[in-house]
């Protein structure tokens, strides 16, 4: 075998880079790079909101009341006069901070539990899937309706209710890759150099769960974005005035027949968001998949 | 070394009728069945035997590696160095496993983990049973790459398995088992996975690790021809039972099994005269749940008479000289045939 060159020391950012290619190099298509563009977007409007140069999104300005797109502000007024651009950024924070929180909520308690049961089996398994099972028979609008009832409409509050329900989910898809992991000769492989329980989990199992666990996260954000604006639709959200998308849509349904931007405009945004979202979610799990399969 | 040599090497591991039966879906399978052996420091034991004969299920029991659930029995005793297996607590058996006792899988495709460096998994035992800090693990990892033959061993050492070649990772897998310097190697199939030219370099590799590191190696095959030339004692497995075990020398200028024979004689030999039809072992291998009293080669046996249909033929000493009562701690020619061969076969090993 020739020996290849390579080279001897390669900079952090070099590597960083390489494996940067790696994952992402070939193969997406503009589509896919189009939908980042616009997840990066939505990602600096809810986290620099309050420095942009923007009206508030809380100050009624009777005067722009219903006015359309492009009328002396650029997406128009609602129905109390308050600029709906500047609402919609506002309102991106509330997505996605409901959005990363309830998805980190389900892949952290629903994935940790679902490896220790794929891992472990035995009656913490059968108990853990019988429970879960009652979650999902539960229907899930009336299930959260109950939680936020209970638990309070602060942003955490509904983050924690809606992570709640995805735990299921998150239990399910770790389970079932923990059981094909676990049935793999390196587990074995590391078992017989001695490695202990915790070592196995942390080092030879996690690994592999996580990547489709993340891919799969891409997509229930978007999903839970739709569910937020749908709690956020029957008033259940994070209390008024604070702007999110779903709201805004409930607020609009009112002028639908006179002013139908108000309910349209961040009826498309979100609309976009979650597409843009499933699109990459479904993308990236589809590289991992490969990968999988290849190896 | 001489086998009046081998006497003299401390005993290394001892198995003496270790039967372990196992539940699946299906019933109770009886993967081993009274099966006794010893190995001494430096020695190489062949296993032969057909897939499922329990090879596989025997060796993963040695280190208790069998998932607890599954065992439903387990007699017999295992000692390594002087220290029982069954009595070690499972931390105890951690710091024995990969420090003491390593094991080689068939199929290197599997055996590493697709999403770790080579180097975080050679480095991982060192760190763990030596102590070694991460840029010492570092280090320790390329030398040990070299040693099993990996060319630029210092810029592979950052690759994934997925960029090495099937023979490459079987190396890193031998590299990684011998990282700590265990007295005693397990390769289960370590060539099945590979091709042909591939399988002799990695055997090759074993071989004179095994020397210069005088370990004990435990080598487990489907093919007679891999054994031959590599152990110095044979064991032929049949339906989780061993049937014959002997000095290699001996198994093959006398062979008294019957299974034995069939297995040697289906083996193609190169000075045949073209056309020359494979003598197969007519029949199938038993199923190992439920099984028939008497020999389970029976079935299958040219030799088979009533009494081999009835009763399970006891393991005996090929070559009696005071009574046929099989010595603790032997490695003479024994076999477990009521009607044992005797004629010599045609030609000689290969």
């Amino acid at each position: 075998m020739p020996a290849k060159k390579h080279p001897k020391i390669e900079s952090r950012a070099q590597k960083f880079a390489r494996a940067l290619q790696q994952v992402f190099g070939r193969g997406f298509g503009p589509g896919f790079w189009l939908a980042v563009f616009w997840l990066v977007i939505v990602a600096f409007c809810a986290i620099f909101a309050d420095w942009l140069p923007l009206r508030d999104p809380l100050d009624p300005v009777i005067a722009n009341r219903l006015n359309g797109p492009l009328s002396g502000s650029l997406l128009g007024a609602d129905g109390l006069g308050r600029d709906i651009f500047s609402r919609l950024v506002h309102g991106a924070r509330v997505s996605v901070v409901i959005g990363l929180t309830a998805v980190s909520i389900g892949m952290i308690v629903g994935g940790a539990s679902g490896i220790i049961a794929g891992y472990f089996r035995g009656h913490f398994e059968r108990a853990l899937m019988a429970v879960l099972d009652v979650i999902l028979a539960f229907p899930w609008l009336v299930l959260l309706l109950a939680l936020v009832a209970f638990i309070g409409q602060s942003l955490f509050a509904i983050s924690v209710a809606i992570g709640f329900l995805w735990i299921p989910a998150y239990a399910r898809v770790a389970r079932a890759n923990t059981l094909s992991v676990v049935q793999r000769e390196y587990v074995l492989a590391a078992k017989a150099m001695g490695a202990s329980t915790s070592r196995i989990l942390l080092r030879e199992v996690l690994p592999n769960v996580i990547f489709p666990l993340l891919a799969y996260g891409l997509v229930a954000m978007g999903l839970v974005i739709i569910v937020e604006s749908a709690l956020a639709f029957l008033g259940l959200s994070v209390e008024a005035p604070q702007p999110t998308w779903g709201g805004m849509i409930s607020e609009g349904k009112r002028h639908l027949a006179t002013a139908v931007h108000v309910a349209l405009i961040p009826s498309i945004t979100m609309f976009v968001t979650v597409l843009s979202l499933n699109f990459v979610g479904d993308r990236v799990r589809s590289r991992f998949d490969v990968k999988e399969s290849n190896l | 070394m001489t086998p009046a040599e081998h006497k003299e090497q401390p005993l290394l591991l001892d198995v003496r009728n270790l039967t372990i039966r196992l539940n699946s879906a299906v019933g109770l399978v009886h993967a081993v069945e009274d099966v006794s052996f010893v190995l001494r420091e430096g020695q190489t034991l062949g296993i032969v035997g057909e897939s499922g004969s329990g090879k596989s299920v025997m060796a993963r029991s040695l280190m208790n590696l069998l998932p607890r659930r599954s065992v439903t029995q387990r007699q017999g005793s295992v000692v390594l160095s002087g220290r029982k297996i069954s009595a070690l607590s499972e931390r105890d058996l951690q710091k024995l496993r990969g420090a003491q006792v390593a094991m080689i899988f068939q199929d290197p495709m599997t055996a590493l983990n697709p999403v770790l460096t080579i180097c975080v998994q050679v480095s991982e035992p060192l760190q763990q049973h030596l102590g070694l800090s991460k840029s010492a693990a570092r280090q320790r990892a390329i030398e040990l790459l070299d040693a099993v033959g990996i060319p630029d061993a210092a810029s592979r050492v950052d690759q994934y398995p997925h960029q090495l070649s099937g023979g490459m990772r079987q190396r890193v897998v031998i590299a990684i088992a011998l990282a700590c310097d265990p007295a005693l190697l397990i390769a289960d199939e370590p060539t099945t996975a590979l091709d042909v030219t591939v399988q002799k370099q990695i055997l090759d590799l074993l071989s004179r690790l095994q020397t210069q590191r005088r370990m004990g190696m435990l080598l487990i095959t489907h093919d007679l021809g891999v054994v031959a030339s590599r152990a110095d004692i044979i064991a032929v497995m049949y339906a989780g039972r061993l049937v014959e075990l002997a000095p290699a020398a001996t198994l093959f200028s006398a062979m008294r099994h019957p299974y034995t024979e069939a297995l040697f004689n289906s083996i193609p030999r190169i000075t045949d005269p073209s056309h020359t039809r494979l003598q197969a072992i007519p029949g199938r291998p038993p199923q190992l749940h439920n099984p028939a009293p008497g020999c389970a080669f029976a079935p299958r046996c040219q030799y088979a008479q009533q009494r081999c249909h009835r009763e399970t033929p006891p393991v005996v000493l090929s070559e009696p000289s005071v009574s046929s009562v099989v010595p603790v701690g032997h490695t003479e020619h024994v076999h477990a045939c009521f009607f044992p061969v005797t004629r010599p076969v045609a030609g000689g090993a290969n």
